[in-house]
């Protein structure tokens, strides 16, 4: 075995002295740009090693975390997530992708983690993990809704009535002796109740919008897009990314979206 | 003699720290440990069945099982599912109890797949065909077609996309001899009421109020909803035989299917078109799978 001795460092010492002052500014350029890139990585890696360890509700507090995450999901959010939701994250209810920067949650809370699943395992995706409790039932087909083939279809005027049951419950004008109908028609045989609620407010655990307010997933809100709701169901989706991004991509592009509803918040904090 | 001892001693020998020096005592050594090291890294993996193991967890995860990953994300999912509360507002106690649940899930899937339980198991076998099935078509749903691709689809399937059509009809009932008469009455716009009464007819009661066309279909059968589907408001069927008497359907109003436009229809012709390419995509990764495959047929099975 041969060691580095004083020789060998008087050696290299000589070789270098040999080259020219070109080709040495040269190298050290060279050395010097490697340690940075080095450097840079190791950084960066350390920075995602720290991200997907913290608790994904507290992240929002943490600047330093946010500044490092939010320019990187910001980029993967335009490449995997725009072309629904749009560049600006305002959603398109052509195709019942929600906007993403009003706080109104379809799935869940809006917290990190609740966002982080979505991007995760998607909604109605083909995945176990996907969130997928239940459809919107077409009920202008002879089964409205195969998961639960007791359920019937509705008529015609079934629809309108619960169209005007609708409007009474976001203080819209209509027809009270229809809106009874419809009431009775949504809290008994129709089975809306079952998923929107018997008040129509909704419920985020298994994705069934607030029929109260003035967000509307598909549509405008008109009667017309209520009924052909009401008719043709729905099943939106949104793809699983666990197989195709890393977890601190994954961390990152949840991080965007909180952000895109919470900029200028003081972010919630959940440690106690 | 002081000074021959100096003169015919050998040159003092360098120490084995001496790194400018080739040392036989420090290459036998370092060789030994090496080897040693090398020996007691090959039992361990041999005797834990750890492999090229690493002893580190990566920060993504919360354990690693046989070099097999728990998610953190996981993880806390699974929390929020079991006690609906976060990492943070958990008790070390809820933590625990969760981490144990999912390691021992993690180790009996790794058993079951040492001993093989999809080869034996429907259910196992099943959930493995429908997980493949699955990773299949996330391809196909995480890419989104383009607009273009979109309305291409739509015009190649316009007749799908088109609203139900609704109808109210009254089947009405007459004696057989009545019949001609109370067709020719009913074509004459006389009032419909007033021809079942003169006729000795009734309403059949079998559809009630304005319908959807697939629901009229069940209630008149195909025969009858056939015969009346094209009719406008004010018109009425020929007489139509059946078991119970001579049934003539008069048509209330009719509002026949409306295609949808695209803008409409877009939804769902994205999950439509999604379907298709799920379909496509599938039935390819079968044909490839067949390729590759080794698949020998008994004589008697390859007619």
């Amino acid at each position: 075995m041969v060691g580095v001795g004083g020789r060998d460092f008087a050696a290299l010492k000589a070789w270098i002295g040999r080259l020219s002052v070109r080709t040495r500014i040269a190298g050290a350029m060279v050395l010097g740009f490697g340690a940075i890139v080095l450097v840079g990585a190791i950084l960066d890696a350390q920075s995602q090693a720290r991200l997907v360890s913290l608790e994904p509700n507290n992240t929002p507090t943490d600047v330093a975390m946010m500044r490092f995450a939010l320019p990187r999901g910001r980029g993967l959010y335009q490449a995997h997530c725009a072309s629904c939701h749009g560049v600006e994250g305002r959603g398109r209810p052509a195709i019942g992708a929600p906007n993403l920067t009003d706080n109104d949650w379809l799935y869940g809370e809006g917290q990190v983690s609740d966002i982080e699943t979505v991007v995760q395992y998607g909604i109605r995706a083909p995945n176990g993990r996907t969130w997928r409790l239940a459809d919107m039932p077409a009920f202008a087909h002879r089964v409205p809704y195969p998961r639960e083939t007791a359920l019937q279809p509705l008529t015609p005027g079934d629809i309108r009535d619960v169209v005007q049951f609708l409007d009474i419950l976001r203080q819209q004008p209509a027809d009270p002796a229809a809106a009874l109908r419809g009431q009775a028609i949504f809290g008994n045989r129709g089975g809306c109740y079952d998923c929107h609620g018997r008040d129509g407010r909704g419920d985020a655990a298994i994705g069934a919008p607030n029929l109260t307010d003035s967000i509307w997933l598909y549509g405008d809100g008109s009667d017309a897009w209520i009924a052909d709701t009401i008719a043709n169901g729905l099943a939106g989706t949104c793809p699983a990314w666990f197989d195709r991004l890393s977890p601190a991509q994954i961390r990152e592009i949840s991080l965007y979206v909180y952000s895109l509803s919470h900029s200028g918040e003081q972010p919630k904090q959940s440690v106690p | 003699m002081t000074v021959a001892k100096d003169i015919h001693s050998a040159p003092p020998q360098p120490g084995w720290r001496d790194m400018t020096h080739v040392s036989f005592a420090r290459s036998i050594w370092l060789f030994a440990i090496g080897a040693a090291i090398g020996l007691i890294l090959a039992g361990f993996a041999l005797f834990t069945a750890k492999g090229t193991s690493t002893l580190v967890v990566p920060p993504e995860d919360v354990a690693l099982v046989n070099q097999q990953p728990i998610a953190r994300s996981d993880f806390y999912l699974q929390l929020k599912t079991l006690y609906d509360t976060d990492y943070a507002h958990a008790t070390i106690e809820q933590r625990r109890t969760v981490l144990d649940q999912m390691i021992r899930e993690e180790l009996f899937v790794q058993r079951g797949k040492e001993l093989d339980e999809a080869s034996v198991d429907p259910d196992v076998r099943n959930a493995m065909v429908a997980a493949v099935e699955q990773s299949i078509a996330a391809d196909v749903l995480a890419s989104q077609p383009s607009d273009a691709t979109l309305l291409d689809y739509y015009n190649r399937h316009k007749d799908v996309y088109s609203s139900e059509g609704t109808l109210v009809v009254r089947d009405l009932v007459f004696p057989s001899a009545n019949a001609p008469a109370a067709e020719q009455a009913l074509k004459a716009h006389q009032n419909v009421d007033a021809v079942v009464s003169q006729f000795g007819g009734k309403d059949s009661g079998r559809v009630k109020g304005e319908e959807f066309y697939f629901a009229s279909r069940i209630h008149l059968g195909d025969l009858m909803f056939n015969a009346v589907r094209g009719l406008a408001a004010g018109q009425a069927t020929a007489p139509i035989q059946a078991p119970d008497g001579v049934h003539i359907l008069y048509m209330v109003n009719n509002r026949p299917p409306v295609a949808e436009s695209f803008d409409q229809a877009r939804a769902r012709v994205l999950s439509d078109y999604q379907k298709d390419a799920i379909a496509r995509v599938q039935a390819a990764d079968e044909r490839f799978l067949r390729k590759r495959a080794n698949v020998l047929i008994a004589g008697d099975m390859r007619q």
